[in-house]
């Protein structure tokens, strides 16, 4: 019961900070979206405590903590009233009404949902990447009252663990002192909110029977779910990044700033919870220029875009690991000795490629399931419909690309990121981008506008009647 | 409209069907009723204690009794050379030894494996002597040389 409470309040609480931080890029979306986005934002929030915390060498008591995450939400808040009312006209506007077909949709979820929410609780995180990392980390932090603790006074040969941005163990510190013992319950929020937000996206362009057979296929990859009750940083990493790009594709459609200063605020999330993100925020950077010289945009718009693209990423990349690393932790990491020396040899870049369709995406094991088939089946079906499709979904392709391609160069860069692990994990990045694709996919939308024609016909029959 | 809507529940669920059937679905989806078997039996274990060592199993609980015999003797603060697991192994024991950070995590005992540098340094070692754990002092820098030259030779593996 006590921890019922623990996690509706700090999730109230975690509500109206990114309620306040969504403030500032004056958006207007559906409530659903501004809500689910609220949390997410409030959580990536938290994350940043603990650390700043430990930054100016403050202990990390319970109390300084709990208080901090109060003052941050409060100052944030300085001008809820405005954003309040808009928000609350959004809601009186919304039509939150469930139609029978969406129970069968909504039940399989709530299963699946449930099981992962009980398995975050219950279980202690398993991943060897946590338990000699951030979890330990964070264990004893609790104990020490800082991030800079006797993990580091261990042997830590086997392992590189502790030199990971500390996303997982800021947000771990908080759930521990919240009264949870392994923490990891964030994630089953994080989970949450990212279907709440994909089912209201979707239904921007689909029917809601669509939008939630979209979502169970999208929930239905096995390897995915698995890190929705283990925490890591790749599922979190994934869902910040397919933010990034929902706000950078909506930039593309409304050319409201804000909209990019999300997007590139949401991209520094990604990269601060998993370093290699920053190389592709560089990677997306071609799509923006080509949308200002479509544009005819001047030389100083494109360089302001392009800067809070880039910008938030290089900043916490450098607090985060740079400023981190090199002068709190007790022992130097080489991020340099990392990286591939011998670029002009690019057999293992067409390995990595290869291997990760072999050992990944067409393997035995099914970790996708069938994603990448539904994804190629709209996709396929969508040249033949419409071969140059619609703006929407090319900007989606283009992300779905981005990170299909980009996957093995991270691994041709950075050779310790395993086919097995880091570029396993690493490709969940794709499959919200690829839902997103068949979204706005033309074939789909002129499926769900024949559904929904036939669905008010008869409505319109006895209106008219 | 309720008649379409009727009609639309029923693509949705010969849809659901449908896609529960395909081979790699059914696996998940039985996994996932599994869980569900799993929860009264977990209601029951609510303990810290036992989530850990039902998740964790063997590693947890053989680093948690040599932890608990270190501390019955007063040596919670000395450094422990760990064998690899393949010791226990051909010793007829399932004991996936933790690296030092995890073991740590796990008892709060400062490990260190043979292939390290600092493995010379150990103050007690572990070996098995008639399916027994025992733990033995490290003064003998002569016998934990040796030691350590076997659990090299044996290898570690995450």
């Amino acid at each position: 019961m006590m921890s019922l409470l623990s996690v509706i309040l700090l999730t109230v609480v975690q509500f109206f900070t990114g309620f306040g931080v969504l403030g500032f890029f004056r958006l207007k979306i559906k409530p659903g979206l501004y809500i689910s986005l609220s949390i997410l934002m409030g959580i990536a929030i938290f994350s940043f405590i603990p650390f700043l915390l430990q930054l100016v060498k403050l202990p990390l008591t319970s109390l300084n903590i709990f208080l901090s995450l109060l003052a941050t939400c409060v100052w944030l808040n300085v001008n809820i009233k405005k954003n309040w009312q808009q928000f609350m006209q959004g809601i009186r506007s919304g039509n939150t009404k469930l139609r029978m077909y969406e129970w069968p949709v909504l039940l399989c979820l709530l299963f699946i949902v449930a099981i992962s929410v009980w398995r975050c609780f219950y279980l202690p995180p398993t991943p060897r990447d946590l338990t000699s990392g951030a979890e330990v980390i964070a264990e004893y932090a609790t104990r020490e009252k800082t991030m800079i603790n006797s993990v580091f006074t261990v042997n830590l040969e086997s392992t590189n663990n502790q030199y990971k941005p500390p996303f997982i163990t800021s947000l771990q510190i908080i759930y521990k002192y919240a009264g949870f013992p392994f923490g990891q319950i964030w994630l089953s929020s994080i989970f949450i909110c990212l279907l709440v937000f994909m089912y209201h996206g979707l239904t921007r362009y689909l029917h809601r029977s669509i939008a939630g057979i979209l979502l169970i296929i999208f929930v239905a990859v096995p390897e995915m779910y698995a890190y929705t009750f283990m925490a890591l940083f790749d599922y979190s990493n994934a869902v910040f990044f397919f933010l990034s790009f929902y706000f950078l594709i909506g930039y593309f459609k409304k050319r409201k700033p804000g909209y990019m200063a999300l997007a590139g605020v949401l991209m520094g999330i990604a990269t601060y919870i998993r370093s290699e993100t920053l190389i592709l925020a560089g990677l997306a950077c071609p799509l923006l220029l080509v949308y200002h010289l479509r544009q005819k945009d001047s030389f100083s718009r494109i360089m302001i875009s392009g800067c809070w693209m880039i910008a938030p990423s290089v900043i916490l990349y450098l607090v985060t690991i740079t400023l981190y690393f090199n002068l709190y932790l007790p022992v130097n990491y080489d991020v340099q000795g990392l990286l591939n020396t011998d670029l002009a040899n690019l057999r293992p870049l067409w390995e990595r490629f290869k291997a990760m369709h072999t050992h990944l995406i067409l393997s035995k094991e099914g970790f996708y399931a069938y994603i990448f088939y539904f994804f190629a089946l709209v996709l396929i079906a969508d040249l033949a419909v419409s071969f140059r499709m619609n703006r929407d979904s090319r900007n989606w392709l283009f992300a779905v690309l981005l990170v299909y391609f980009g996957m093995p160069v991270l691994g041709y860069l950075l050779p310790l990121l395993d086919i097995d692990h880091s570029t396993k994990r690493g490709l969940f990045r794709i499959f919200p981008l690829m839902i997103m694709y068949m979204g706005t996919s033309t074939v789909l939308r002129c499926l769900s506008l024949k559904i929904t024609n036939w669905e008010q016909r008869s409505e319109l029959t006895v209106r008219a009647g | 409209m309720l008649k379409k809507h009727l009609i639309l529940t029923l693509a949705t669920l010969l849809f659901l069907t449908a896609f529960f059937l395909l081979p790699h679905n059914r696996t998940w989806a039985e996994k996932l009723l599994g869980y569900g078997r799993d929860l009264p039996g977990q209601i029951k274990a609510m303990s810290k204690e036992s989530r850990l060592s039902k998740r964790f199993g063997n590693d947890y609980t053989y680093s948690k009794s040599i932890a608990e015999n270190m501390r019955k003797n007063g040596q919670q603060h000395a450094l422990l050379l760990m064998p690899p697991s393949s010791y226990f192994t051909n010793a007829g024991m399932k004991y996936h030894v933790p690296e030092p950070a995890v073991f740590y995590y796990f008892t709060g005992i400062k490990t260190v494996w043979a292939v390290s540098k600092e493995a010379i340094n150990a103050e007690l070692y572990i070996h098995v002597r008639d399916g027994q754990l025992l733990i033995a002092r490290g003064n003998n820098k002569a016998a934990l040389q040796d030691s350590i030259t076997v659990f090299k030779k044996l290898g570690y593996t995450l």
